[in-house]
């Protein structure tokens, strides 16, 4: 119905080649999540994938028809837009029907679509109102709305809930994997927070400098990272990665082990280190130690467990969470 | 003469609605664009309706420009039978006598079109002075 393939997409802006040859596969009613770091060229695959950035080359398809020249509403897509890009001067009904409108539909079925989605996202209070007296989650709401209301096979979210506040955050990332699950649509979606991905992917894809780095689910990734980037990437606090002389002697030429996985003691263990800071979480303790040799560590421990400010911890390495990357991974 | 005002004009407005018009986000564009409308939609239905309050602006500061002018209508209108009200005013100077009862009740008589005006028009008048002064 909506699969989404890309094939070896590519883009350059000039003379700088953004997009350095992408091949993927989101099967249909899937929730994907593009993540990376800034400038890593997600946003610019996700507005390839709209139409909205032309194809240098490569192709795209959609639902089986190649709309690599496609129009973006051609396409059977919908966004949403980080900036939410409301209609200032239209009230939210009919920045919902804009688009059907468009359409020439008739103005009581435009109403009766409208109305519709907004008892799914509980809008209709807030119908004759203007964007500009909602609240931010208000208006995540109706852009998120205007999207569903023209029934598309995939959805494509640019960071749509970095404007929002954390709390806001986490309430409207469980919003939209129910509205995922409900709607059944493909998805795409772009982040630069690991943790969004993590909770509301099927399929992870780990952008760097334009390129895919790894492909898989949230688990797939944090336990099996193929690479010293994506090991750094995924799973927070950042895991502990080593290079150099210190990873050589290790037998790799990168050495990652998670905070996690490390265990703390106070007279035992594999490297000994002098705390530096303590970051009390509540349910965990992140710990910063400086270890001779190895330079700042951190190490996760439970919430109750604390130490002074320049006392000295065992930390031992749990053998079977070592990450060990040989010089062919971290080309 | 209205076509010597717009040429005089044009400029400015052009200047003024660039400024204005940049300062309309892309993303409202594309929304659009996916939301399938045509480039001429995008002017009509999104961008033109955005574009009131310097349109009001534009409007508003221009008419006030064209009805206080003197020269341009000194050079280009000769004649008495052409000439525009902020002219007659030179009716009643000369060298050596001025009817001055007479000129001020001129001026009284000149100052109540832009004072209809703005009795009716105060708010945007304010609102089109400050537009761009601080975001909102």
């Amino acid at each position: 119905m909506a699969r989404v393939v890309l094939n070896a997409l590519r883009k350059s802006f000039g003379a700088v080649e953004v997009i350095k040859g992408v091949d993927l596969d989101v099967e249909d009613g899937e929730f994907c999540v593009f993540v990376g770091p800034s400038g890593c060229g997600k946003s610019t695959l996700l507005r390839m994938i709209s139409g909205l950035e032309e194809v240098t080359s490569g192709t795209i398809e959609i639902g089986g028809a190649d709309v690599t020249r496609a129009e973006p509403s051609k396409r059977g897509i919908a966004m949403v837009f980080q900036s939410y890009a409301l209609y200032p001067h239209l009230t939210v009904r009919e920045n919902m029907g804009f688009g059907l409108s468009l359409a020439r539909m008739p103005k009581d079925q435009i109403a009766a679509e409208v109305d519709k989605v907004a008892a799914i996202l509980q809008l209709e209070p807030l119908l004759d109102r203007k964007p500009k007296a909602l609240s931010g989650g208000q208006r995540q709401r109706v852009a998120i709305g205007r999207a569903i209301v023209r029934d598309p096979g995939v959805f494509l979210f640019d960071e749509p809930l970095s404007n929002l506040d954390a709390a806001l955050r986490s309430q409207m990332r469980l919003e939209l994997t129910d509205l995922h699950a409900r709607l059944g649509a493909t998805m795409i979606y772009v982040t630069h927070d690991q943790v969004e991905a993590m909770t509301m992917a099927d399929k992870i894809v780990v952008l760097n400098a334009g390129r895919i780095e790894q492909v898989g689910t949230p688990m797939d990734l944090y336990e099996r990272p193929a690479t010293p980037f994506v090991a750094g990437f995924i799973g927070s606090p950042k895991m502990n990665l080593f290079e150099g002389e210190v990873a050589r002697r290790m037998g790799a030429s990168v050495y990652g082990i998670r905070p996690e996985h490390l265990k703390v003691s106070d007279d035992d263990g594999t490297w000994q280190g002098t705390v530096r800071h303590v970051e009390r979480l509540g349910a965990d303790t992140i710990l910063h130690v400086e270890v001779p040799d190895l330079g700042p560590v951190l190490a996760r421990i439970e919430g109750h467990r604390t130490y002074a400010h320049g006392a000295r911890v065992y930390l031992t390495p749990d053998p079977e969470r070592e990450f060990r990357y040989t010089p062919s991974a971290v080309d | 003469m209205i076509l010597i005002q717009v040429a005089y004009g044009l400029s400015f407005c052009i200047l003024l609605f660039r400024a204005f018009i940049s300062s309309i986000p892309r993303d409202l564009d594309e929304a659009a664009i996916v939301d399938g409308a045509t480039p001429l939609q995008v002017f009509f239905r999104v961008i033109l309706p955005l574009l009131k309050p310097v349109t009001l602006t534009v409007i508003v500061v221009q008419s006030i420009t064209i009805f206080n002018d003197f020269t341009h209508p000194l050079y280009y209108l000769p004649g008495a039978e052409n000439i525009t009200v902020q002219l007659t005013l030179y009716n009643f100077q000369s060298q050596f006598t001025s009817q001055l009862n007479l000129l001020f009740m001129n001026i009284l008589l000149i100052t109540i079109p832009p004072l209809l005006v703005f009795v009716f028009f105060n708010r945007q008048i304010v609102a089109g002075m400050t537009s761009g002064a601080v975001k909102g």
